[in-house]
């Protein structure tokens, strides 16, 4: 699509130019339109402004597409904005879409689009064209889909007007300094703003799976055997690593959960391991009195956990099978959006590390 | 038992929808109609959403002979052609049937429980249930009490391996066929279980309909302060059915409406109603007020039987443009059959809050449609500063809550049609579960399942709320059964029934919501 300022912006499919200012007189056209055409419920319903920061400009239509999806179960508005030099300086590009558009069945969630775009110069113009986009009455969820926010002076200008922040602490350089990124964020503003992060979700099955597997009896009488803690990750090395983030946070559960092995925790990359550079491919508590264990393995090919415990001769006592969850970014993005509250077990953990 | 107090330090903490502990779920009756359209399409649905533990297997017991690989094609022949399930994967499919067995054993057989108790041991080693066990007694009512009895004498009734674990028991409605049986049975029930091992289903209370009805009262400041007689005229519940009844004479014959849908649906709809808020949203506080509700309602007395209650059955007629038999020309109904298809009901609760406000309640079969509906009708404005002849018919505010189907919430206002003059009309503010979420109303069984296998009994019902019910409806009954209709049919087939229905309202001014 072409703005009225003659730039290339790859803006989602069926959005379309408006100035600036229009866009509550947009939307409600659109709405009027579909409703007395019988395309749409005559209801607008929506709960959550979802505020999308687009690192590159030409991300912008694959963000929309994440966000349709969480969208067809939560009626949003979905505010995406983006800061690229090849918007002339100046006025906020502006583009409207969404309302159901591509849904045949009328019953289907209506959400509503909104693009913005500026060049990196206007900062506070694109802040102040994200206050007046929001929906009013409805809370805002920043979704910081780019690198450290503190980097950016529109992050500052934008964390005001939500009460959450969801990141990725990956695109934070990973390791040991995106956990203080993490931490610096649940401390912003006095604390006011309730961070989730995407790699935390994706460390929710092997936690689930951990706390299942000490569920059975024969299991959790083995617990004050397990004095050692190893997390293994896929990596470019085999052996001891300094730990991406995602294996940073699990230890940091772990530790958070069971205070006596904290110091006998350990991260080793392991060369080969299926799944993405710094995931977790294995987790074992093992025990330096006996051979007992418990081994959670990712079966890629079945796409589940295993669990398997061993008691103090070796013998394996145990062995279930866990579904693993969905990795998604919109799967990921849609835990994330499902509860406004702090979690107090990642803030813990945040502070345990 | 030194690891049985031993605490999972890794449980806390963990936001978790899915039932996290160990079970293995035993269906008796495995191979009836519930199981096959209802149950098994749940825990298959349970499955795809990962909400069942990883320790679990499923084992069904009939009479029926038939081997696991039987049962598992039952199973999936049952996800196949389920308008429940949601998305079918295969994967997830073979999952579950691998965790399917079967025992053949007659319920009455106490050799049949050993074998059974053997069974689940050995599955307990393969799929490490650790001895947790949900009963789902999905048999005809008749039998609970002789399946509970040889439960307990065979050991089976209370958990093996120390009190952290468990043993509950799903029994389905209708809990007894009048208050004397239900006391009975519940006695029955109690002599061999603790109340707290007892899940008394009624599927109703799974709907997110019917709890969104809670979120509403309760969850909106705005409501509240006229939720009650100085604001609310009257409140209308309707369980309308334009179905008959789908070769189940045999049960319809021994049933009614008043035991299939009055005595426990239609009842939990006035009860969420009406009930004062709870202090907490757990099992024992919301319990506790919904059945002191219930207990609120005025007895009918056997003279006024007939002023406050209507019976029908429904003869020939057309439903949705197409013929429809009459009750008695139903396969397997007797020709002269009283039994009633239709029934409506004034109660009155005798408490601060609905003094004088009348509950009008009415169900039936091959009505003119499907809708189940609560309808609360608010008082008109006090006066009207307008010029009378510009008003027309100033209908009162209502509110109504579409159960099912299009599940939603309407509230109808007057808006000022636009214009020079003041012209007043009815609009309304509709919100729609499907246009608002998008998301498929999971089946009320998920959501029961799952409740249960997490020890949450809040949505289930309770020893001294179904004798409450009971307590309510058993005059009625007792009445009509002393006294056979002679107008039956009194309604025709896809119509709102009899004409004694309308005229219950009419005696107070009022007339049934046209849906």
């Amino acid at each position: 699509m072409t703005p009225n300022n003659g730039a290339a912006v790859a803006v989602p499919a069926g959005f379309i130019a408006i100035d600036a200012g229009d866009v509550d007189a947009a939307l409600a056209t659109r709405w009027e339109t579909l409703a007395l055409k019988g395309e749409a419920p005559v209801s607008r319903a929506c709960t959550l402004n979802l505020l999308t920061f687009v690192e590159q400009l030409p991300e912008m239509a694959d963000v929309s597409a994440v966000v349709d999806q969480v969208a067809a179960t939560h009626p949003i508005r979905a505010i995406a904005f983006a800061l690229d030099d090849s918007i002339p300086d100046g006025a906020v590009r502006t583009w409207v879409g969404g309302l159901c558009d591509g849904h045949e069945d009328s019953s289907h969630v209506c959400s509503e689009g909104v693009a913005l775009a500026a060049h990196s110069n206007c900062a506070l113009r694109m802040a102040s064209a994200i206050t007046s986009s929001l929906k009013r009455d409805v809370p805002a969820m920043l979704w910081w889909r780019g690198g450290s926010p503190f980097v950016l002076r529109l992050f500052k200008q934008v964390a005001p007007l939500a009460s959450k922040i969801i990141v990725d602490s990956i695109r934070f350089g990973d390791g040991a300094a995106s956990l203080d990124t993490l931490r610096r964020l649940a401390e912003y503003r006095n604390g006011s703003m309730v961070v989730s992060d995407f790699n935390w979700e994706r460390t929710r099955a092997w936690r689930a799976t951990v706390a299942a597997c000490f569920d059975d009896p024969a299991v959790i009488a083995l617990i004050d055997e397990f004095d050692h803690c190893t997390v293994e990750c896929a990596g470019k090395v085999d052996g001891p690593i300094a730990g991406p983030a995602r294996a940073l946070l699990f230890a940091g559960w772990i530790v958070q959960r069971r205070p006596q092995l904290a110091g006998r925790s350990s991260i080793v990359g392991r060369r080969g391991a299926r799944g993405a550079e710094g995931s977790i491919s294995a987790v074992t508590l093992s025990s330096s009195r006996s051979r007992a264990t418990l081994a959670v393995t990712w079966d890629v090919a079945a796409h589940r956990l295993i669990g398997c415990a061993t008691d103090g001769s070796g013998v394996q006592i145990r062995c279930l099978n866990f579904a693993a969850d969905p990795q998604d970014d919109a799967s990921l993005l849609e835990r994330c959006i499902a509860t406004f509250d702090r979690n107090p077990l990642f803030d813990a953990v945040l502070r345990a590390e | 038992m030194a690891t049985a107090q031993l605490v999972n330090p890794f449980r806390e903490g963990l936001r978790e929808d899915r039932a996290t502990v160990p079970v293995h779920l035993v269906i008796f009756g495995a191979g009836g109609d519930l199981t096959t359209r209802k149950l098994l399409p749940a825990i298959y649905n349970l499955a795809e959403a990962q909400l069942l533990p990883p320790g679990f297997c499923v084992t069904g017991f009939a009479r029926t002979e038939m081997s696991d690989a039987d049962f598992q094609k039952s199973l999936k022949d049952a996800v196949a052609t389920s308008g429940d399930v949601r998305e079918r994967k295969a994967e997830v499919l073979k999952d579950l049937a691998d965790r399917a067995h079967y025992v053949t054993g007659d319920f009455k057989d106490k050799a049949a429980y050993q074998t059974l108790k053997a069974k689940l041991k050995e599955f307990d080693e393969t799929y490490g249930t650790s001895g947790n066990r949900i009963f789902y007694i999905a048999t005809p009512a008749s039998l609970f009490g002789t399946i509970v009895q040889n439960l307990q004498e065979a050991g089976m009734t209370t958990a093996e391996n120390g009190p952290q674990h468990f043993v509950r028991i799903i029994v389905e409605k209708p809990f007894g066929r009048d208050l004397a049986s239900a006391k009975a049975l519940n006695a029955e029930m109690l002599s061999c279980l603790g109340e707290d091992q007892i899940y008394r289903i009624d599927h109703y209370l799974g709907k997110e309909t019917v709890q969104n009805i809670l979120v509403f009262r309760f969850a909106n400041g705005i409501f509240e302060p006229i939720w009650n007689r100085r604001y609310i005229d009257h409140v209308q519940i309707t369980v309308a059915e334009s179905l008959g009844i789908e070769g189940r004479a045999n049960f319809y014959e021994e049933t009614g409406v008043v035991r299939d849908v009055i005595q426990n649906h239609a009842l939990q709809l006035l009860s969420l109603v009406a009930m004062e808020p709870c202090t907490s949203f757990d099992a024992r506080d919301f319990r506790d007020e919904k059945i002191r509700v219930v207990s609120a309602i005025r007895p009918i007395q056997p003279d006024e039987v007939s002023s406050q209650a209507v019976r029908g059955q429904y003869g020939p007629g057309f439903v949705d443009g197409t013929d429809a038999i009459g009750y008695r020309q139903e396969k397997g109904v007797a020709p002269e059959s009283v039994t009633p298809t239709y029934a409506a009901f004034r109660f009155w609760i005798e408490n601060w809050r609905w003094a004088g406000v009348p509950f009008y309640v009415r169900s039936g079969k091959r009505l003119a449609k499907r809708a189940t509906e609560i309808l609360v009708s608010f008082k008109q404005a006090p006066h009207p500063p307008f010029h009378a002849a510009n008003l027309g018919r100033l209908e009162n505010n209502s509110l109504s809550l579409r159960i099912q189907p299009d599940e939603g919430i309407t509230l109808k206002i007057g808006a000022k049609v636009p214009g020079p003059s003041m012209r007043i009309r009815t609009v309304d503010m509709d919100f729609g579960y499907g246009a608002t979420f998008g998301a498929a109303d999971s089946s009320p069984y998920e959501r029961l399942i799952l409740d249960c296998m997490k020890g949450d009994q809040t949505l289930f019902d309770r020893t001294d709320g179904v004798e409450a019910a009971w307590a309510h409806i058993d005059p009625v009954l007792t009445a009509w059964d002393a006294q056979s209709p002679s107008s039956f049919p009194n309604y025709d087939a896809g119509t709102w029934g009899p004409d004694e229905a309308d005229a219950l309202l009419a005696a107070d001014g009022r007339a049934w919501r046209r849906l």
